[in-house]
């Protein structure tokens, strides 16, 4: 058996193995998920890949994510396919996401990379406005010390910015 | 040197005769019969030349009545031993590692040797003794430098000028009066800010030491006027050198040690620190300076200076017992553990585990956190009067600290991640782009540790980084576009710009008609819409929900577009079209200051019923009105009237104005 990354996904596989197809998902680094078809194909990527590869193929391997951010991926596919069969409130599900991309910086853009690369759209949805929301309410000084940007504006350059901007200052 | 003098020394070798009978008794010094000592100390010695140099500066100092009874080491020797050796004591108690035994060393050592040394090696320790910080008389020696003329850490003079020289030569003398007296026993107080200061901490600037003892004596002042005099009168435990060996009648005293170790606050430190005091104590020391002086200016950053370095004066034989992990810091910064002359001295580092994850450069490592913390413990330490104010100086410090390290790890995690990332598009997994960025980042960071920031978003497709910022309303937006070019010019997308735009005027894209309506911004402009949507974007709306007595036609927005601005509570929610009049009377009916409203639809499902309203009205030329209690609400299908009014669309005008046209019955 392929090897099981977390106790739930183990759950998963014990519990409802007999009838549903269970395809593999191999990471970057060569570590194997198993989940359920359903829950693979929450990523279009996959879904376009199985539907390419003849039905007895059920192995998947991704070249652009490695079992660490997989993982998490997987975790997320997992709980949004379970919403499918028992929707739970708008408020829990939000609540779910928010927790979901409380991760360090490093892991939520390569959850963006992600979740372009697999293409689930609500995933990068979700990431993306998550990244945005470092963004938001920063001055400009401030999104380059977090992100390690440098200002190569000249002076000149900057100040018709601002002026530009300035209908955004007086609301 | 007279042979008074001399005699006067001989004589108040006496261990337990009180300061004050034997000043009187060598001296003959009327002046000098009673205690404090210190007021009464003759100028005369004062105004010695400073060229005498150790000599000179102990003659000065046998001219001051009489030798405490614990000088009587000095009495068969140059007085100038006396001066230098304690000088050179202080000095070496100021490098602040704790060397109590450097301490009672020196006054030891007040040999040929010491004498030969005090002349060298005396211009720097005298020159920054004010530092001094755990040695007995070195608190007393800054304070009288104080007095004098306060030494500011910056201006410490390597080579101390000849005003200065003399000065030290006097006050070191006098410091060793005080020094036994201190050594007889001192007030755990009184030693409270420079022992923080400098004995805890190794790495401790040498100038923030300095700070720590001349505000803690300025404030001592009085309690080291009754140390003077208790320390005359009460001589008593002190001259019981009990000690074998014979040069150093006051050397090991038992009430020392454990006073020094109370005073210091370092008594954990008293047991590794050898209390026989002997030379070769100091000697080890000495060897190891250079290793210390080394380290603490990799630790600052500074360059290592061949001359005489006034800011780390002595050796460091216990600081690798201080703090093994901090030296390991220090060396791993450099050159790696192996490399690091300390981290040799000392056991293997507990941390070396630990380090092998983290690197100690890194912000997240153990030692970099307690070398922040100790950095706010040995500025507390170094300002005594802070301690009388809030603690919130030390929140800030802390918050501020916490938070830079904060915003530092996850940059440097990601770049570990980065590592382990190969392959997810281009991950740079080195550092950021632009160089310049880096160092300017190691600029900022003291000991000139490269602090790596992680640009994330060069990780990121232009598309994904448009798709996060179609996330930000249009201030953001427009306040991201400072950040670089590359953000200006990704933030400048039109489509961004199209999305805030339209999201607020649903049909602005297919009805160009309603721009002149809006602002001068013309349709074909290529930024159109980033151009237009801080017109949109100020410009009020209100939805609402239009019914054909009876029948609900559509929901609707409503653009203010001219006019006074309508009314606290803008347009009610529901309009009733009750009646209709002909197009004709539009310019008859409608009030030149009447607000002017722009109708859409409210969504796409709106429109068919939206049209067909259009329609309805145009048929009949037509205008719908509608009315609550005041207001008239007229709804004007294309016509001349609305292209009198600039717009030249198919889209419904409004025009709320009160009570006009009068409702005939």
């Amino acid at each position: 058996m392929a090897a099981v990354n977390d106790d739930g996904m183990a759950m998963t596989t014990n519990e409802e193995a007999a009838p549903k197809r269970m395809i593999t998902i191999l990471s970057q680094d060569k570590e194997e998920f198993v989940v359920e078809k359903g829950v693979a194909t929450m990523a279009t990527l996959i879904e376009d890949l199985l539907a390419d590869v003849s039905d007895g193929e059920d192995k998947i391997p991704l070249q652009n994510v490695d079992a660490r951010i997989l993982a998490k991926v997987i975790e997320y596919m997992k709980y949004h396919f379970k919403l499918i069969e028992t929707p739970q409130p708008e408020d829990e599900v939000r609540r779910w996401d928010r927790e979901f991309v409380r991760v360090d910086k490093s892991t939520l853009f390569h959850l963006v990379l992600a979740a372009n690369y697999l293409n689930i759209q609500s995933l990068l949805d979700l990431t993306t406005q998550t990244v945005a929301e470092l963004i938001k309410g920063k001055t400009p000084e401030q999104i380059r010390t977090e992100f390690g940007i440098v200002n190569d504006f000249t002076p000149e350059e900057e100040e018709e910015i601002r002026r530009d901007n300035a209908w955004s200052e007086d609301r | 040197m007279s042979p008074r003098t001399r005699a006067a020394r001989a004589e108040s070798s006496g261990p337990t005769t009180p300061f004050a009978r034997q000043r009187r008794q060598a001296s003959g010094d009327s002046s000098a019969h009673t205690p404090p000592l210190r007021p009464l100390l003759p100028p005369g010695g004062i105004s010695l030349p400073a060229s005498v140099g150790g000599y000179g500066a102990s003659q000065s100092a046998v001219v001051v009545p009489a030798p405490p009874p614990s000088l009587s080491f000095l009495a068969d020797r140059p007085a100038s031993a006396a001066g230098a050796s304690i000088d050179q004591a202080t000095g070496a108690v100021e490098a602040g590692d704790g060397r109590e035994d450097d301490l009672v060393v020196a006054p030891v050592r007040g040999d040929d040797e010491d004498g030969h040394d005090s002349g060298n090696t005396s211009s720097s320790s005298s020159g920054s003794s004010g530092s001094s910080s755990s040695g007995t008389g070195s608190g007393y020696v800054g304070r009288k430098r104080r007095a004098g003329g306060r030494l500011e850490p910056s201006r410490r003079p390597q080579s101390p000028g000849a005003d200065n020289n003399s000065r030290g030569g006097l006050m070191d003398a006098e410091g060793s009066q005080d020094n036994l007296q201190e050594v007889f026993g001192t007030p755990p107080a009184r030693r409270v800010g420079s022992a923080e200061g400098s004995p805890d901490h190794n790495d401790a600037t040498a100038a923030s030491a300095l700070a720590g003892v001349v505000d803690v004596d300025a404030e001592d002042d009085g309690m080291v006027a009754d140390d003077v005099a208790g320390g005359v009168s009460t001589p008593a435990p002190v001259v019981s050198s009990d000690d074998d060996d014979a040069e150093v009648p006051v050397r090991t005293l038992p009430a020392r040690s454990a006073t020094v170790g109370v005073r210091n606050g370092a008594a954990l430190r008293l047991p590794d620190v050898p209390l026989v005091s002997k030379m070769g104590v100091r000697r080890v020391a000495d060897e190891h300076e250079t290793t210390r002086r080394l380290l603490d200016l990799q630790m600052t950053g500074e360059q290592p200076s061949t001359g005489v370095d006034s800011s780390s004066p002595s050796g460091a034989g216990s600081s690798k017992r201080l703090r093994p992990w901090c030296n390991h810091d220090r060396a791993v910064m450099c050159d790696g553990p192996n490399a690091c002359p300390a981290a040799q001295l000392s056991e293997p580092c507990a941390l070396d585990d630990m380090v092998m994850s983290i690197p100690p450069s890194s912000a997240d490592s153990v030692p970099a956190m307690v070398r922040d913390i100790r950095k706010m413990l040995d500025y507390v330490a170094s300002k005594p009067s802070l301690a009388r104010g809030s603690s919130s100086f030390m929140r800030d410090y802390l918050r501020t600290m916490l938070t830079s390290q904060m915003s530092a790890v996850d940059q440097e995690r990601a770049l570990l991640e980065g590592h382990l990332m190969v392959g997810v598009t281009p991950c740079p997994s080195e550092v950021t782009d632009d160089p310049s960025d880096a160092t300017r980042a190691a600029k900022s960071r003291p000991g000139g540790r490269r602090l790596l920031r992680e640009n994330h978003f060069a990780w990121l497709p232009e598309e994904i980084t448009k798709h996060v910022f179609s996330f930000l309303p249009g201030q953001e937006l427009a306040n991201v576009r400072l950040v670089s070019r590359e953000w200006r010019t990704m933030a400048e997308d039109e489509q961004l710009w199209k999305a805030l735009t339209l999201a607020r005027w649903r049909s602005l894209d297919k009805d160009a008609a309603a721009w002149p309506l809006i602002s001068d911004v013309p349709f074909t402009d290529p930024h159109k819409w980033r151009k237009v949507y801080p017109h949109v974007a100020r410009g009020a709306q209100w939805q609402c929900r239009l019914q054909k007595t009876g029948r609900f036609i559509c929901n609707l927005v409503a653009h203010h577009i001219g006019g006074n601005q309508l009314a606290e509570g803008g347009l009610p929610y529901t309009l009733i079209v009750e009646r209709r009049f002909n197009l004709q009377h539009l310019d008859k009916f409608v009030v030149p200051e009447a607000s002017l409203l722009y109708f859409e639809p409210q969504n796409p499902e709106d429109a068919p019923g939206f049209q067909d309203f259009i329609k309805y009205l145009l048929n009949r030329s037509r205008a719908g009105l509608a009315l609550d209690e005041l207001r008239r609400f007229i709804f004007v299908p294309p016509c001349q009237f609305a292209r009198d009014r600039n717009y030249n669309g198919e889209s419904l005008l409004g025009v709320v104005q009160d009570a006009f046209p009068p409702i005939n019955p």
